[in-house]
């Protein structure tokens, strides 16, 4: 199959998975005790028309499935209504937090791969002795420490006790220098646990590679130990990680909701706790199918770079 | 297949927490909760796993000897499928207590009050600020000793039922 056809098979088969996606979010929170007007009619003194008024501002009052296809049909142009507790659009609410989320996870899975990779190699290199153990046993225990519990160590260590950092970040534009300092300790605990998991994997597929004849062909040819191992051994177990790396988004995101907790960060993880406390229920759709699209389309991309580093692979 | 698809794109905690909102909190619909999501790490290994073991020559000699479907797939295929299956189990507790903890800490674990490791890390943290830090260090270290010793035992149970098998460190678990 070329990659063209493999890509419009992939397309197509997206289709049902985004709609069931679609469908058990608004189900899920369509479950969910108390309805928007209860909620607003706690706030307001109910005369006898303003049940009924808002009941059709909400399109409660249409059956189910048209409530569905009206809500689905705002979604696709980002158009979740307003939040319940701050009057805002809800997609402005999010777009708002978004930035910070995107930094907070891009620098935790820089710091994932690039611990992650190096040390991996170097186990691999070393198979069987004293550095590839202690790789192992460094894995374990970065596998088995909960992230929040690590933030919190870091925030006794470098906040409290040092007192390198504010416990709570100041609230600026994400993007100016004041707060890139603020970033460090979440994204070291973000990045911790997938760089433990990358690194094992990276170790596995390399001691994997390193005993195929095309190795003993390169060392044959005189070629150095390193230029076999970054050119021709590192380029081949890269594969597999790249997969890895896909599950790791879903790993990042489940994490930055806890250590955007832990660390006060303004992110759409705490927006999304927020919502849940408070039973914010268009900001919790929307975040919650935002956060299923992604990872549908973060692994279409991840099946697109797995078939065209390894062409064999396209089913 | 598909229903696993679209019950994956959601991360576990994401999933974990909308489903505790629907239920609400205690107990035992957090266990429903979790449950609810990691059936599906297990539906989509032992597919993948029978998929293979099915292939087998002594599938087919079964077959051939005139045995029922019903028979084969509980005498041959199942059990020779399960070994992936027991390490992922060994090892996904780890991870369920873990993502237990997180709800806990989110405040959305057991009822308000009830001990528990999540919740208490979460009340020590303003504590930690004013530099009481034993509050937060014991339970997060019994924690991370409990999900270590359950992570070494599934690697002894992997070494054991899986000799082939990777040593990953449960890089194959679903977090």
């Amino acid at each position: 199959m070329s990659l063209q056809r493999y890509l419009i098979k992939r397309l197509l088969v997206m289709i049902p998975v985004l709609f069931g996606v679609t469908l058990l979010t608004f189900s899920l929170t369509k479950m969910l005790p108390g309805s928007p007007v209860d909620y607003i009619l706690q706030f307001q003194e109910t005369t006898p028309g303003l049940r009924e008024q808002l009941r059709a501002q909400y399109n409660l009052d249409e059956p189910i499935y048209i409530q569905y296809w009206l809500w689905l049909r705002d979604a696709m142009v980002l158009d979740f209504g307003d939040s319940l507790i701050s009057d805002r659009s809800v997609s402005g609410a999010i777009l708002n937090r978004l930035p910070n989320t995107l930094l907070l996870g891009v620098m935790g899975f820089g710091i994932a791969i690039s611990i992650g990779i190096p040390l991996g190699v170097v186990a691999a290199v070393n198979n069987g002795n004293t550095i590839d153990e202690a790789s192992r046993v460094a894995a374990l225990i970065g596998i088995a420490t909960p992230n929040f519990w690590l933030g919190l160590m870091l925030l006794l260590i470098f906040s409290v006790q040092l007192g390198l950092f504010r416990v709570i970040p100041p609230d600026q534009p994400v993007l100016s220098p004041s707060m890139l300092k603020f970033v460090i300790l979440p994204a070291i605990t973000l990045g911790t646990a997938s760089s433990a998991l990358i690194m094992r994997l990276t170790r596995s597929s390399m001691v994997e590679e390193l005993n195929k004849d095309y190795v003993r062909t390169a060392k044959a040819k005189g070629l150095s130990e390193r230029t076999v191992i970054v050119k021709h051994v590192l380029r081949n177990s890269m594969v597999s990680v790249v997969t890895v790396a896909a599950i790791q988004v879903a790993f990042i995101v489940n994490g930055s909701v806890v250590v955007e907790q832990v660390f006060s960060w303004p992110g759409v993880g705490r927006l999304l706790i927020d919502a849940i406390t408070q039973r914010d229920l268009p900001v919790l759709q929307a975040i919650v199918l935002m956060i299923a699209v992604t990872i549908v389309f973060v692994n279409l991309v991840a099946d697109l770079l797995y078939s065209w580093l390894d062409p064999r692979i396209r089913y | 297949m598909r229903l696993v698809d679209i019950l994956y794109a959601f991360p576990f905690l994401v999933l974990a927490i909308a489903l505790i909102a629907v239920l609400g909190q205690g107990f035992w619909n957090m266990i429903t909760a979790l449950v609810l999501v990691v059936w599906i790490s297990y539906a989509r290994l032992l597919r993948g796993e029978v998929l293979s073991v099915k292939e087998n020559e002594y599938v087919t000699a079964a077959k051939a000897l005139g045995a029922r479907d019903r028979s084969i797939i509980f005498r041959h295929v199942v059990p020779n499928a399960m070994a992936p299956v027991i390490v992922q189990a060994t090892l996904g507790i780890g991870t369920v207590v873990l993502n237990a903890a997180a709800l806990g800490f989110l405040g959305l674990g057991l009822e308000p009050g009830s001990p528990e490791w999540g919740s208490m890390l979460a009340r020590g943290r303003s504590s930690l600020i004013q530099g009481q830090w034993w509050i937060t260090v014991f339970p997060g270290l019994a924690i991370f000793l409990f999900v270590l010793s359950i992570n070494l035992v599934g690697d002894g149970v992997r070494d054991a039922v899986d000799p082939q098998g990777d040593t990953s460190g449960g890089a194959g678990v679903r977090e």
